[in-house]
């Protein structure tokens, strides 16, 4: 087991373990599919909350540690981006899950094999928005005990898949480790191997949605 | 598409250069997959004072002419050097094989972007002489990109319906109408030449 508290950033230690080399030339990005979705009529269902900022990124808040004195795997990407010299940037602007939530959504979260009903999140990222270079630690399937402990060891039965929600314009970026996605048409599916890095920009002229889910698979998971 | 590219630059800059863009992007893509060419690759060893450079974030007017300011243009950033008459210049001009050329220091710091837009060459035109700037034509607009130091990881430069992948000395070239736009969300600051040449 490596000690993720032995590492001083989360992005050295996915390489520093080889969970990504960036050199590799293997495809991080795994295509699933194209779902039929109506773009505009899922979309127009959807309620966003303010623009995020990235907690992660806050250079004057308390960080965990300081509030609790234990250590947390986010932290280490919080660091990550203040070492790196980013400000307070706006990412992204989540759905608000209520009753209004758009049925084929969840009708698409149930029919891609997880074993059970995934996670579902909506991230709307506008013109000059970005989430910065991090790895995903799963906090919400995580529990806090498991976020404080020193084992990040993966879990493979853990998948995030990301849905287009609608189609990609010049501009819109979505980096897996090595490998671009972009072109790609509302409805298109992609995952990747966890410990992959990856980012995301929006420099473009439209909003991007992408529906993200996250759940347990077994192993007769397709992808 | 002849029409459009030989109307003159100072009229384009004048009378709304944006739409007559759009109509040769639209034109060009009817005809073409790719949106960028490769040139080839030569390694670029150079060094710029990084306190001479000056903060871009599209300013609207330069040299007397307006240009549409886009969307989520806050966190829009470059940190820019223009070089006049640095040996640089003359390396590029031999390089590529251009008789004028702007050649700018084009450095993009983590957590910034910069929107996707056409260029609109204003000051390369201003620091023609004049009796050439009244003669320019778009399609003489030559645009270039030359990377100096290998892509990384968070990195991104998008050129009309691609997105280009990089090593130090790639040079690419788009045409005058073709949309671009950058974002690094990377660990490191991103440098890069941005030629605009005759």
């Amino acid at each position: 087991m490596n000690n993720i508290f032995e590492y001083n950033s989360l992005y050295e230690y996915a390489i520093s373990t080889g969970l990504y080399s960036p050199t590799q030339q293997e495809n991080d990005l795994i295509r699933i599919g194209n779902f039929a979705i109506d773009s505009k009529s899922i979309i127009e269902k959807l309620k966003f909350a303010q623009p995020k900022k990235s907690s992660t990124i806050c250079e004057h808040c308390l960080t965990h540690e300081e509030l609790t004195g234990m250590k947390q795997w986010g932290e280490l990407t919080r660091q990550d981006h203040i070492n790196w010299g980013y400000s307070e940037t706006g990412y992204a602007s989540a759905a608000i899950v209520d009753e209004d939530w758009p049925t084929e959504l969840t009708d698409i979260a149930n029919s891609i094999g997880f074993t059970e009903p995934p996670l579902q999140k909506v991230l709307k990222q506008s013109p000059g928005q970005m989430f910065p270079l991090h790895i995903d630690v799963y906090q919400d399937l995580r529990t806090e005990d498991q976020q404080q402990g020193p084992d990040m060891t993966f879990d493979p039965m853990i998948r995030r898949v990301f849905i287009a929600l609608n189609d990609w314009q010049p501009g819109h970026f979505y980096q897996i480790g090595n490998h671009s996605w972009h072109n790609w048409q509302a409805g298109d599916a992609i995952t990747f191997r966890w410990g992959v890095p990856h980012s995301t920009a929006n420099s473009g002229h439209s909003d991007r949605y992408t529906l993200i889910l996250t759940g347990k698979i077994d192993s007769q998971w397709k992808y | 598409m002849e029409v459009l590219n030989n109307l003159l630059w100072l009229d384009l800059l004048r009378n709304n250069l944006e739409n007559a863009a759009e109509k040769a992007y639209r034109i060009h893509k009817l005809d073409h997959k790719q949106d960028y060419k490769y040139i080839f690759n030569k390694k670029l060893s150079i060094a710029v004072d990084q306190s001479t450079l000056i903060k871009d974030n599209f300013p609207i007017n330069t040299n007397g002419f307006d240009r549409p300011v886009p969307l989520g243009v806050e966190n829009a950033e470059l940190n820019i050097f223009r070089f006049t008459d640095e040996p640089i210049v003359d390396t590029v001009k031999q390089t590529i094989g251009l008789d004028h050329c702007l050649v700018v220091y084009n450095l993009q710091k983590p957590g910034k972007v910069y929107n996707t837009h056409i260029d609109y060459n204003r000051r390369f035109i201003k620091q023609l002489p004049d009796t050439i700037a009244k003669t320019v034509k778009a399609k003489d607009i030559k645009k270039y990109i030359w990377f100096i130091q290998d892509q990384q990881i968070g990195q991104m430069f998008a050129v009309g319906r691609q997105c280009l992948s990089w090593q130090a000395g790639d040079i690419f070239s788009l045409p005058w109408y073709m949309p671009h736009g950058t974002a690094n969300a990377s660990n490191i600051n991103r440098p890069l030449l941005m030629i605009c040449g005759i």
